[in-house]
């Protein structure tokens, strides 16, 4: 116990720097040190309670003696000369310290126990410092975690301390032992103990406000994920998208097969803008076609258009609750966006829908954190359910991989990704996918290379040139970055209507603007926000 | 005047918020209206060695390198790397906050107000 070894540490009252002592301590638990000491100074009326005496009487109590026998326990272990000399009332505190029986005599103050009082009074000037220490403006946050800690040790102190019955008797001129209540220190200790743990922690003040603190941030910054009715009600969420929004002049709707046409393009690496607009006639001549909302939705993804392609999947999954790959497509597109609770409810339908066998906890879900924890639990079970001899599911890594990369963990969505790509060499999303975990971890070199596989498997992909023009602006290599962003410029003009449609993307256009700034080229930044035809860069820059 | 500083990846983070923030006039103001703070980074590369960026969105609107004129409403410590994550968008303040990535001095509300400032620095995406 932590109290007991601060008191009986040998060097507690005779070291000769007490407060190499106390400091051991705060390293271990400054609650004590704080609660402990404290009240004593604040009980004006006597001195400290070493000092408070009355009359040894037939209730002694047990806790105090052992306290105060433990102390001279220790001085007894130490360097010290002088030792006091006891009275020993009671057999059980004979019995329990025989090697003090040799001192069966009155309490006294000697010169070591003056000393003791000394230091004692020092650390109540340590324990301002200890103040000052836990509320000083340069919290680091490890400390304010442990304040619950902090708080049930304060109980548990301010109970005992309450426990004492301090009076004083100076009568004699000598001063005399404690008496206390009949419960023996252990009981009581025990029932604070209980009391304590039985109470919610009540906070202190910097507690509250670092509560307060979360409670505003979780509120500014991320829709929906402080309120946990809101993000339970999918319906409520994904109304927040919308419908899908279709070109008015698509070419395709007179297609007689714009289906098959959009999966044609797609083989055969034509535009995605083009395959999009085919898909787009495809599921505005039937709405049903869950298959065809997929495709629409992860083309327009690749195309760096994520709003559209969060509608366009969300409308498949709608048609069809169990198509796998657009609940996968949906989650990391929620992910893109910043939606992390509605990306792990999604990967959890995704996971039940596909691993009917594996059982659902019902662990409560109170936050983004704990359906975090849940869903990777059960992806993890589901990695581990592979057959023997069998390769895991690429996809359950993929979904792995989405969901450290959501809590920050990139190293484990790395290897996620990579473990995922052993199966699949030529899958050119797992490759973009791997270079975003890695820019986003600080390793952009080794995203663009993850960028430049991805690109070479398939070259319209818009979004991985897009990464790549990013990270080399987040590098410095702003001429660079500026060619990749207007090379995916250029793959969204479709031969018919230019690139100017309803589904655009803002983050290429203010991506290309900013490095255009970065650049000092104002005159091209604001060019290409008014909208000009990319074509015209072409003169100064190659893509 | 640039705001790079060789040695700290960070700084072309800086950089570009310098464009986002003093480009445009009204764009600005506007950041000025919303976040009416000045912030002060300082930032330790992998060397161990520290480089305060002073983000002014309270007065003139400035972005630059060491302390401002004024004094700071907020003062975040964090490692070269902690910014670069947290401008690159997957680990956002709160996280950074609560893992301990972040020191705080001054009024920690403002803080909540970090990631709106960063959100101007495009991200890359799965």
């Amino acid at each position: 116990m932590a109290f007991q070894s601060m008191v009986t540490g040998a060097e507690c009252a005779t070291g000769s720097n007490p407060m190499s002592q106390i400091m051991k301590q705060f390293t271990d638990d400054r609650s004590l040190q704080k609660d402990t000491f404290i009240p004593s100074t604040e009980r004006a009326d006597s001195s400290s309670f070493r000092t408070a005496r009355l009359g040894a009487s037939s209730q002694e109590n047990k806790f105090a003696q052992d306290f105060f026998n433990q102390q001279e326990h220790a001085r007894l272990q130490g360097p010290v000369s002088g030792i006091p000399k006891f009275v020993a009332p009671h057999k059980e505190w004979l019995a329990e310290f025989k090697n003090m029986s040799d001192h069966p005599q009155l309490w006294k103050l000697g010169s070591a126990e003056a000393g003791m009082e000394e230091a004692f009074k020092r650390t109540n000037d340590h324990s301002k410092w200890n103040n000052e220490f836990l509320h000083g403006p340069d919290l680091p946050i490890s400390q304010i975690t442990e304040m619950p800690e902090f708080e049930e040790a304060f109980q548990k102190n301010f109970d005992w301390a309450s426990e004492y019955v301090l009076k004083r008797d100076k009568g004699k001129g000598k001063e005399k032992i404690l008496e206390l209540d009949n419960l023996s220190w252990e009981e009581q200790f025990a029932a604070a103990q209980r009391k304590a743990e039985s109470e919610n922690f009540k906070l202190d003040d910097d507690l509250k406000l670092f509560r307060e603190f979360e409670d505003v941030w979780s509120k500014s910054n991320y829709r929906g994920q402080s309120d946990d009715d809101e993000f339970n009600d999918s319906k409520a969420w994904e109304s927040e998208f919308g419908d899908y929004i279709f070109e008015p002049n698509n070419p395709y709707l007179k297609h007689a097969n714009p289906f098959q046409e959009g999966l044609r393009l797609m083989e055969e690496d034509g535009s995605l803008s083009e395959a999009a607009l085919a898909f787009e006639a495809a599921v505005q001549k039937d709405e049903e076609i869950s298959d065809a909302w997929t495709w629409l939705g992860n083309t327009q993804a690749q195309n760096e258009k994520e709003e559209a392609a969060i509608r366009a999947l969300q409308k498949a999954v709608e048609v069809n609750s169990n198509n796998l790959t657009a609940l996968m497509s949906l989650a990391v597109s929620y992910t893109n966006e910043g939606c992390d609770h509605q990306a792990y409810l999604t990967l959890e339908r995704w996971l039940t829908a596909k691993y009917p066998d594996i059982a659902i906890s019902n662990a409560p879900m109170h936050g983004v954190m704990d359906t975090h924890s849940r869903v990777t639990d059960l992806f993890l079970q589901a990695a581990r359910s592979a057959p023997e001899g069998q390769g895991m599911d690429p996809d359950v890594q993929v979904g792995l991989g989405v969901l450290f990369y959501g809590s920050g963990e990139y190293e484990k969505a790395v290897d996620c990704f990579v473990t995922a790509l052993n199966t699949r060499k030529d899958d050119y999303l797992l490759w973009n996918r791997l270079g975003a975990t890695l820019a986003n971890s600080g390793r952009p070199e080794d995203a663009i290379e993850a960028y430049h596989k991805a690109l070479d498997l398939k070259p319209t992909f818009v979004r991985a040139r897009y990464n790549l023009g990013v990270s080399c602006l987040n590098i410095g290599c702003y001429r660079e970055a500026a060619e990749h962003l207007l090379g995916a410029l250029s793959m969204h003009q479709t031969g018919l209507n230019g690139d100017i449609g309803v589904n655009t993307s803002n983050s290429l256009r203010e991506t290309l603007n900013r490095t255009f700034l970065m650049m000092e080229r104002k005159d091209l930044a604001d060019k290409i926000l008014s909208g000009s035809d990319v074509n015209q860069f072409r003169e100064e820059f190659e893509f | 005047m640039s705001v790079k500083v060789d040695g700290y990846k960070s700084s072309t983070v800086f950089e570009q918020l310098k464009v986002n923030i003093t480009d445009n006039e009204a764009k600005k103001k506007e950041t000025i209206k919303k976040i009416n703070a000045i912030f002060e980074f300082n930032v330790k590369n992998s060397e161990g060695k520290e480089q305060i960026w002073t983000l002014d969105l309270k007065n003139d609107g400035t972005v630059q390198t060491g302390k401002g004129s004024a004094k700071p409403d907020i003062i975040i410590g964090l490692a070269d790397e902690t910014f670069v994550e947290l401008a690159s968008g997957t680990l956002n303040g709160q996280k950074a906050f609560m893992s301990g990535k972040l020191k705080i001095k001054g009024n920690m509300m403002l803080a909540t107000k970090l990631d709106g400032v960063l959100s101007t620095i495009p991200k890359a995406k799965l």
